[in-house]
């Protein structure tokens, strides 16, 4: 049986996630251990938190070079809000006056939201996505203007080719990305419904 | 775009559901009734609420939360009885996104600033329990017990140093009732402030909720009622969704 490894990092909470795991009978472990997660052939990258610090509990961990030897391994790794930006290049999320860098496995970089008058920051609530490429493993049954949960204040800029889904607040936002194996949501599918469960699902229905 | 929002809220006295008129009190059924028809596919988001006049316990309350949560999928908003930064972290350990904060404003108003500063201003629902009295709008605590004699518009005005996400406005008096929210409290208040309103208290039919959000809140909240029609409440959303109201789809609709 397919097996999950939820990464424990200590960043946010991950009662709802398991929560969600539990209710789709989805067999995981919630582990920090290198070994695992290298020979991992699903990896789930949670999160919520600040970019900064999140990178920092990964790096302590070595962490980011087990996701990485994972990757070369052909894992499929999910990474769900902060776990998603951590993915990319970098983040402008950190307490210094430069971006720090991210674990680079997607080109991209992770910008901040400017709160003006239209929208407010974070952007928090439901909201829908807009699928740009219509063959999408991760979203299937899954139908497009779908809503979903969302809560965060920094958003992601990538090459269009990496783009599955993007959704509207002011601006026009990744929502959702894929990289060969590895998969971003921007959103909390263990927050976002039935849409939310399909996406855990789906991932899980991957080739491995 | 973010979509307006219904909220289901659902209140709790030693551990039964109860009804709420006037915030008068009366208690309709246990919790394995509840979850047996208990459906959240139709709602966006749900509220939690410990009401017991008494013997308040927070830890008791989460357990409650968790056996009613343990197949709902959307954001839970849980509070009644917050009285520390401690119970609030009690709260989000069970599985709560959001914290509500009445009580503690007017007791221990430090309390606040600490929770958000911790999980993050988005995590906190204040909500003003508001009572009109000689045409002011009063402010009131503990389950709407006391008045804290502060009007709407004191508390408004420095609410963007209170560090809350959002606000739960209830009308006291038009609580149980079925006649509609009060408009006139809900604009009042949206002219106050940006932060986002859940309007409450009073919602009778569907038309209502339609009202609610036409008139500025981001978010209806639906209590009482749902008791009655639950199981209704998908048709609800699908006629809101073709009167051109932009609330979140429901899974294959």
């Amino acid at each position: 049986m397919k097996k999950l490894t939820v990464i424990d990092y200590n960043m946010g909470n991950l009662y709802s996630i398991k929560n969600a795991l539990e209710y789709l009978k989805i067999e995981y472990e919630l582990t920090d251990n290198l070994e695992l997660i290298e020979n991992s052939k699903f990896i789930l990258l949670p999160g919520v938190g600040h970019f900064e610090q999140a990178m920092k509990n990964l790096k302590e961990k070595k962490i980011d070079i087990a996701l990485k030897k994972a990757i070369f391994n052909k894992a499929n790794l999910l990474g769900i809000c902060l776990g998603m930006q951590l993915l990319f290049d970098s983040s402008e999320e950190t307490d210094s006056s430069s971006a720090i860098n991210g674990l680079g496995l997607i080109p991209g970089n992770v910008l901040k939201f400017k709160e003006n008058k239209n929208i407010k920051v974070p952007h928090i609530g439901w909201n829908s996505i807009n699928m740009i490429n219509k063959k999408l493993s991760l979203f299937k049954n899954i139908s497009n203007f779908s809503d979903f949960y969302f809560v965060h204040s920094y958003y992601l800029s990538c090459p269009n080719k990496y783009i599955l889904t993007t959704t509207i607040h002011d601006i026009n936002f990744v929502s959702s990305v894929q990289n060969g194996n590895i998969f971003g949501v921007q959103f909390h599918p263990e927050k976002s419904h039935y849409q939310g469960l399909e996406i855990l699902k789906n991932f899980m229905e991957l080739e491995c | 775009m973010l979509k307006n929002r219904i909220v289901l809220t659902l209140m709790f006295e030693d551990g039964i559901l109860v009804n709420s008129n006037n915030f008068i009190l009366n208690k309709i059924a246990e919790i394995k009734t509840l979850l047996q028809y208990l459906d959240f596919e139709s709602i966006d988001e749900l509220v939690l609420i410990d009401v017991s006049r008494s013997n308040n316990n927070i830890e008791q309350f989460c357990k409650i939360t968790q056996e009613i949560t343990k197949e709902c999928f959307i954001p839970v908003t849980i509070g009644g009885g917050i009285r520390s930064f401690e119970d609030a972290k009690i709260v989000f350990n069970s599985g709560g996104d959001k914290v509500i904060i009445n009580t503690l404003l007017f007791e221990n108003e430090k309390e606040i600033q600490k929770i958000a500063n911790v999980y993050g201003k988005q995590s906190i629902v204040l909500s003003l329990d508001v009572k009109k009295i000689d045409e002011k709008y009063y402010c009131f605590y503990k389950n709407g017990t006391i008045n804290s004699t502060i009007l709407l518009e004191g508390i408004l005005g420095k609410i963007d140093k209170l560090n809350v996400g959002d606000i739960l406005l209830r009308s006291i008096d038009n609580d149980g009732k079925g006649n509609g929210y009060d408009i006139e409290l809900l604009k009042f208040a949206i002219d106050l402030t940006s932060i986002p309103v859940i309007i409450a208290g009073g919602v009778g039919n569907f038309n209502h909720l339609s009202e609610g959000i036409k008139s500025g809140a981001q978010a209806v909240s639906i209590g009482n009622l749902f008791h009655f029609i639950g199981y209704k409440m998908n048709e609800v959303k699908i006629a809101l969704r073709n009167d051109g109201l932009e609330i979140p789809s429901m899974w294959n609709h």
